[in-house]
């Protein structure tokens, strides 16, 4: 995990807790010209929302040890630098109640898992040209 | 008075302090060794997580220059992770990326080496990568497995079948559909799904037709989860055809009902007054979805059927035709002589469902 107090401009931070899915979310943003801070399970995402400057967007999976995606959709809108940060969730395909649950909670759009790495992008796309 | 310990007593007495050295000292080195190998096992797991995850990553866009050959003993690691990325992603570029890399190791060859080995992981590992790889040349050892007794073999096998020839693949697999009880409704279904409405219709339009009742039935219920409403015509067709089982009848006018498609209503009109049960019951329940306001009479009629399904079924319909107000329904109610057409409306008119239960 890259732990850095203060976020460049061009960070997005991953929170997912399955390593290959991270290694595939790095390899996609970076490539992009971003780079990526992860985290792997709830509690380690609160301490970076509680210490590190908002990054330009969050990549979110809803399953996660300790505090799920839900919870810290809640956690980051309530935090003040970060409450306006774009958050993009991955949703399990059988799931559709969680989509709406992420979008209720504050989430700014989804993407269900399997997905196609270009649809993810353009839809990252979307929030990053508009993000401060 | 005690005598010197006897040469036995002190021989056996080491003896067994002998022995218990040794199982200590073989309880160590078992310990050791199994911690030797833990430590093997993850670095050999590192050393693949660190050539193969970038590898993998880097074919979903670009084909890489060179790669190192894939060791015997990572060939599993391999097609798992590479599975495991094909599951993970859609689209046509990476599928075309990860399948080039797993020709460019020879994984292709190695896949199909699996596909006769004894364990059944390794089998299944072979059977989904073929099917990924889209390896038409691997195409009649899995239709034989598609055949096999074991529905996990079986059914991972048709749906390797699918990956590689969708349309060839149907023709093959629809029949089995309907005869393999064993197999994973659920599982089934989203085979057919992913297979699309517009590719399963023929292949199930046509296996209905000779079908078995049984199997027919079992073909009616995947054409309702997925929502194949190109396959009414075969429907309809099954309906009205003489020899049509009850049963099926009844399936194909309770699929007739939640296609909902109003052309349908002079035929499910036609089995409202059906000698059969099942049969009045699904037309009934059909009637409340696509009905008229002319509909209502017989839906009346069935009010006072002997059966107390078809009844509740007319009830029900009435409740949810959709231009029926509760104010009339009430009046039907109080307009009824008979006390079991009564008593079967009066749940929809104290707590009033208009949704209908599709």
């Amino acid at each position: 995990m890259g732990l850095t107090p203060q976020a460049s401009p061009q960070t997005i931070l991953i929170v997912e807790d399955d390593e290959d899915m991270v290694t595939l979310l790095q390899f996609l943003l970076e490539r992009e010209g971003y780079q990526a801070i992860v985290a792997t399970e709830g509690r380690q995402a609160r301490s970076l929302v509680d210490t590190l400057s908002p990054p330009r967007l969050v990549l979110l999976d809803v399953m996660l040890p300790y505090h799920n995606g839900f919870e810290l959709v809640t956690y980051i809108r309530s935090k003040e630098p970060w409450y306006g940060v774009p958050i993009v969730m991955l949703t399990a395909d059988s799931a559709e109640r969680d989509i709406v649950r992420a979008l209720d909670a504050g989430a700014s759009d989804y993407v269900v898992k399997p997905f196609n790495p270009k649809e993810l992008m353009a839809r990252l796309r979307r929030f990053l040209k508009t993000a401060p | 008075m005690v005598g010197p310990p006897d040469d036995a007593i002190i021989r056996l007495l080491w003896m067994v302090a002998g022995g218990e050295v040794v199982v200590v000292a073989a309880l160590l080195a078992g310990v050791v060794a199994l911690h030797f190998i833990k430590t093997l096992q993850l670095r050999r797991r590192n050393l693949f997580h660190a050539t193969w995850r970038p590898l993998l990553v880097q074919s979903l866009t670009d084909s890489p220059q060179s790669v190192p050959p894939v060791r015997s003993r990572d060939i599993l690691n391999f097609l798992f992770y590479w599975n495991y990325f094909h599951e993970s992603l859609l689209g046509e570029d990476k599928i075309v990326g990860l399948n080039q890399l797993a020709r460019q190791t020879g994984m292709d060859w190695a896949a199909k080496r699996l596909l006769k080995a004894k364990g059944l992981r390794k089998r299944l590992m072979a059977i989904i990568t073929l099917g990924h790889l889209r390896e038409q040349s691997a195409w009649d050892d899995l239709a034989a497995l598609a055949q096999s007794p074991h529905p996990v073999v079986s059914l991972s096998a048709a749906r390797a079948l699918l990956d590689i020839d969708p349309k060839a693949a149907l023709t093959l697999i629809v029949p089995w559909i309907g005869a393999r009880a064993d197999w994973s409704p659920p599982r089934v279904a989203a085979l057919l799904s992913q297979a699309g409405s517009e590719l399963i219709a023929q292949p199930l339009s046509q296996t209905v037709m000779i079908a078995t009742p049984d199997m027919t039935m079992r073909l009616l219920h995947y054409l309702e989860v997925t929502r194949c409403t190109t396959a009414l015509p075969a429907v309809r067709s099954l309906l009205v055809r003489e020899s049509t089982d009850r049963a099926v009848r009844a399936a194909c006018l309770k699929l007739i009902g939640q296609f909902q498609d109003p052309k349908d209503l002079a035929l499910v009109r036609s089995f409202i007054a059906d000698s059969d049960e099942r049969v009045r019951a699904q037309a009934a329940a059909a009637l409340g979805t696509i009905g008229m306001p002319a509909d209502e009479g017989s839906l009346i009629a069935l009010l006072s059927d002997l059966q107390w399904d078809v009844r509740y079924r007319a009830a029900e319909a009435l409740a949810h035709l959709p231009f029926m107000e509760p104010e009339r329904l009430a009046e039907i109610q109080h307009q009824q002589t008979d006390t079991l057409a009564k008593q079967i409306l009066e749940p929809f008119l104290t707590a009033p469902n208009r949704q209908h239960p599709v």
